[in-house]
């Protein structure tokens, strides 16, 4: 389903941003329909750019990104923008990916608002879902605690039924026993909505837990582990 | 947890003392403007009959050169200075705000456009270049109000530029505006939904402190006779016209001075009490 | 050696009054690794803040934290500046209280320097030991902080604690932001220091793997002191086996529910809403039920006859 061919991508660092560090190096890497591919490496080995990368929120330097057959980088902007409803991103650090200004309703209700198909239904259903309390909805960000704001975050990703699902560290976070919840709510959804999921984590126990399979990233290149 | 996020920042406002006195000395003084036609008589009013006469119970502070009230004038003079004061904060607010927010977010080779004219402008002593470009426009429109406010936006707005980039630098780096670009969400919809909001409550504290010296911009182009010309009443040049006049008739000098002084405090006690508010708003979030 | 007496740390804040750390007592021995287990607002920072007195002004605070025989809630500021450092060290949570502009080496010699009067030779050289002990190599200590990685950083705090000898090491959240194999190399290097240490940790797994005896905080109580062992293999506080079932390789099951909020938290059993075995007595505030070595904060652990008195 989703293809990542010869991905290379480097960094300019320094002052004179006169050094390379190559990040990614002739990455290939494959996720079918509806499994989970674990992504564990060290800090700095690469994983959250490629997480990224073949979500197309980082250019790639050369290599493809095949997603049902389409290239996306060889796509233009209005292009990608209709195939982003199918691919969403769960960052780590859920205090920060909601905009503390607005209500967690409008958070969860925006991807319908970008695409123009908001429905009120659709946002009620979703919190439902991901357990969020009714009331909750009418809070701002900084009145829920790690996990709840995590289940906001999960809720907006899911909103629109994509296909493809990157879990960036969704829980390095937080605190252990919300960590479980909030990953037996990601199981849960996954089997509901037969989506695929890219984990990004440290945590090899984690991963074998939860995981289909384990590609293990060190110094730019991906390997499978077993 | 029940409260409302403006409640609480309400409450904190009304508990911080520099606020509550910046906007004590400020609605006293606007409300001086607003009320000018009632409290004070015709700033215009020449006679020569009481020329140069020392407060008075008629004339509480005194008259000037021509006779006129010096009271009325100075009361008038507020709303000359507030107005123009305002309109000149605002413009150059928005056309800071936006030049800075698209310089840090786009970043690249419009931040280097957009950052090297912020370096010529601050290289440049603020006044000076005031000084410089009212004396074209007047050469080349003739005076005009309208000489003195775009002299000053045209040096003010760099100021909100330069703090609107380094904010919006950082909050580009937020996993929230990351998100916003993995929903699909565009480049100028997310600048002007997720970013700009979250960037206006320094501004605002940086346009209250600024409102101080603007004040004090536009009294020094009067006094330099470059600003509001006479006869509308304008602290800056009112000091102007009553230099000569400094020891026989030192009234002249000493309202305006005095009302200059005291409303460039009110802003900057303002100022200074949200900054305090905020950072302290801050703290608790982190 | 450290003994810590019905502490109460409680905050004035504008929504009421949060009682961070709620009636605590334990001891620390001379030479074991303890180590507080919390998660985040349990209130276990407060906790080693409170022993070095570094809480912030609004905090109100009661008991006792007897230190060699002298009540660290009545001493002097000075005397608390002798003892900080030179007798109680504090390893930082953040690997940001390195200061960028200046080398490791002298920040970790500075204190000797400053406050015990120690020559500048003498100082150097006993930060080359300890760095030696350490694993930094001594040439790096004239390198700047932003020229270390994470781990290596976190080193040269625990250095920084160690520099003045202290009698009782504390480490607050030494693991946060590590690695796997990170974390092991700490685990490595705390288990060469010996020291008394109180460890500060929301990891199990490293507290598993580190600690003598460990305490587990809720809602700003203690609910259970264990030896290392017994905790992992038999947890008694319905709290602490909840968490360890959380971990993955126990099978990754949640504990349901919310942790209270600290300003108005349930009266009796602060963990009694999410508790399976929650029984009538449970309104009421568990008594300390001490089994062999363990203390246990919970009702399930009363005598029958007792709890039949207070219900």
């Amino acid at each position: 389903m989703l293809k990542g061919e010869k991905l290379k991508k480097t960094f300019k660092t320094g002052i004179l941003r006169s050094k390379t560090i190559s990040v990614l190096n002739d990455v290939d890497i494959e996720i079918r329909e509806g499994e989970t591919v674990a992504l564990i490496g060290e800090s700095g080995s690469g994983k959250t750019t490629l997480g990224r990368v073949l979500l197309m929120l980082i250019k790639p330097d050369s290599g493809r990104v095949i997603f049902e057959g389409t290239d996306l980088t060889k796509l233009k902007r209005k292009e990608l923008k209709k195939l982003r409803l199918k691919m969403q991103l769960i960052p780590q650090n859920p205090e920060d990916a909601l905009n503390p200004r607005w209500k967690v309703y409008d958070s969860i209700a925006e991807p319908l608002k970008i695409h123009g198909m908001y429905e009120h239904e659709r946002v009620v259903e979703i919190a439902k879902k991901v357990g969020l309390k009714r009331e909750q909805l009418s809070r701002y960000p900084w009145q829920l605690s790690g996990g709840e704001l995590q289940r906001v975050v999960i809720a907006r990703a899911l909103i629109v039924k994509p296909k493809f699902v990157v879990c960036d560290e969704p829980t390095s976070m937080l605190d252990l026993s919300t960590q479980a919840t909030i990953i037996r709510l990601l199981m849960k959804l996954q089997k509901e909505m037969n989506t695929s999921y890219l984990f990004i984590t440290h945590d090899f126990e984690l991963a074998e837990l939860i995981a289909d399979r384990i590609l293990e990233i060190n110094s730019g290149k991906v390997k499978s582990k077993n | 947890m029940e409260f409302a996020q403006g409640t609480i920042f309400r409450s904190k406002l009304l508990n911080n003392n520099l606020c509550l006195i910046g906007f004590g000395i400020l609605a006293f003084i606007t409300l001086m403007g607003v009320l000018a036609p009632v409290i004070a008589k015709n700033p215009y009013k020449t006679n020569i009959a009481e020329r140069l006469e020392p407060p008075n119970l008629k004339h509480p502070f005194g008259t000037d050169q021509l006779g006129r009230d010096v009271y009325s004038r100075v009361v008038w003079g507020v709303r000359t200075t507030l107005l123009v004061a305002l309109t000149i904060s605002l413009m150059s607010m928005s056309i800071g705000c936006f030049l800075g927010a698209i310089a840090g977010y786009f970043g690249g080779i419009v931040d280097d456009i957009i950052g090297r004219v912020i370096d010529v402008f601050l290289a440049i002593p603020e006044l000076v270049f005031n000084i410089a470009l009212v004396g074209v426009f007047c050469l080349a429109y003739g005076e005009s109000i309208w000489n003195v406010i775009l002299a000053v936006v045209i040096t003010n707005w760099v100021s909100y530029a330069r703090i609107m980039r380094g904010i919006v630098l950082s909050l580009k780096e937020r996993e929230f505006v990351l998100c916003e670009k993995a929903l699909g969400a565009g480049d100028l919809y997310i600048l002007i939904r997720h970013v700009m909001p979250n960037a206006i409550g320094p501004m605002i504290v940086l346009a209250t402190l600024n409102m101080g010296n603007v004040i004090m911009t536009i009294a020094s182009l009067g006094f330099l006779g470059l600003g509001i010309q006479p006869p509308t009443p304008e602290w800056g040049q009112m000091i102007n016209a009553g230099k000569n006049y400094i020891t026989t008739a030192p009234w002249l000098t000493f309202f305006p001075g005095l009302f200059i002084a005291v409303s460039i405090l009110g802003f900057n006690l303002l100022g200074e009490g949200l900054q305090e508010v905020m950072d302290r708003e801050r703290i608790v979030e982190t | 050696m450290l003994r810590v007496e019905n502490l109460k740390v409680h905050f004035k804040t504008e929504l009421g009054i949060v009682k961070a750390v709620d009636r605590v007592s334990f001891d620390l021995r001379e030479g074991e690794k303890f180590t507080l287990i919390g998660e985040s607002g349990s209130g276990k920072s407060v906790l080693a803040q409170a022993i070095l007195r570094l809480l912030p002004e609004n905090a109100i605070v009661a008991g006792k934290i007897i230190f060699k025989n002298r009540n660290i809630l009545e001493l002097s500021e000075r005397e608390m500046r002798k003892l900080r450092g030179k007798e109680i060290a504090w390893i930082p949570q953040s690997q940001n209280s390195l200061n960028p502009v200046l080398s490791v080496g002298f920040q970790c010699a500075e204190p000797l320097i400053e406050h015990f009067k120690v020559s500048k030779r003498r100082a150097f050289s006993r930060v080359f030991k300890i760095f030696k002990f350490l694993g930094i190599e001594s040439k790096k200590a004239k390198n700047y902080p932003h020229q270390f990685s994470g781990g290596m950083k976190q080193r040269v705090l625990v250095a920084m604690g160690l520099s003045a000898e202290p009698e009782l090491l504390i480490a607050d959240e030494p693991t946060k932001g590590l690695d796997a194999n990170k974390i092991g190399q700490i685990i490595k290097i705390f288990k060469k220091i010996n020291k008394t240490m109180l460890i500060i940790t929301h990891d199990l797994r490293f507290a598993d793997k580190l600690s003598d005896r460990v305490a587990v905080m809720y809602c700003g109580e203690v609910v259970e002191i264990s030896p290392a062992k017994d905790f992992f293999s038999s947890p008694l506080h319905p709290y602490s086996k909840g968490l360890l079932d959380s971990l993955p390789s126990r099978g990754l099951k949640p504990i349901k529910g919310f942790q209270p909020s600290m300003i108005d938290s349930p009266k009796g059993c602060k963990f009694r809403e999410r508790c399976e075995h929650s029984i009538e007595a449970c309104k009421k505030t568990p008594p300390v039920i001490t089994l062999n070595d363990r203390l246990v904060r919970c009702w399930l652990y009363a005598k029958r006859r007792e709890i039949e008195k207070n219900v």
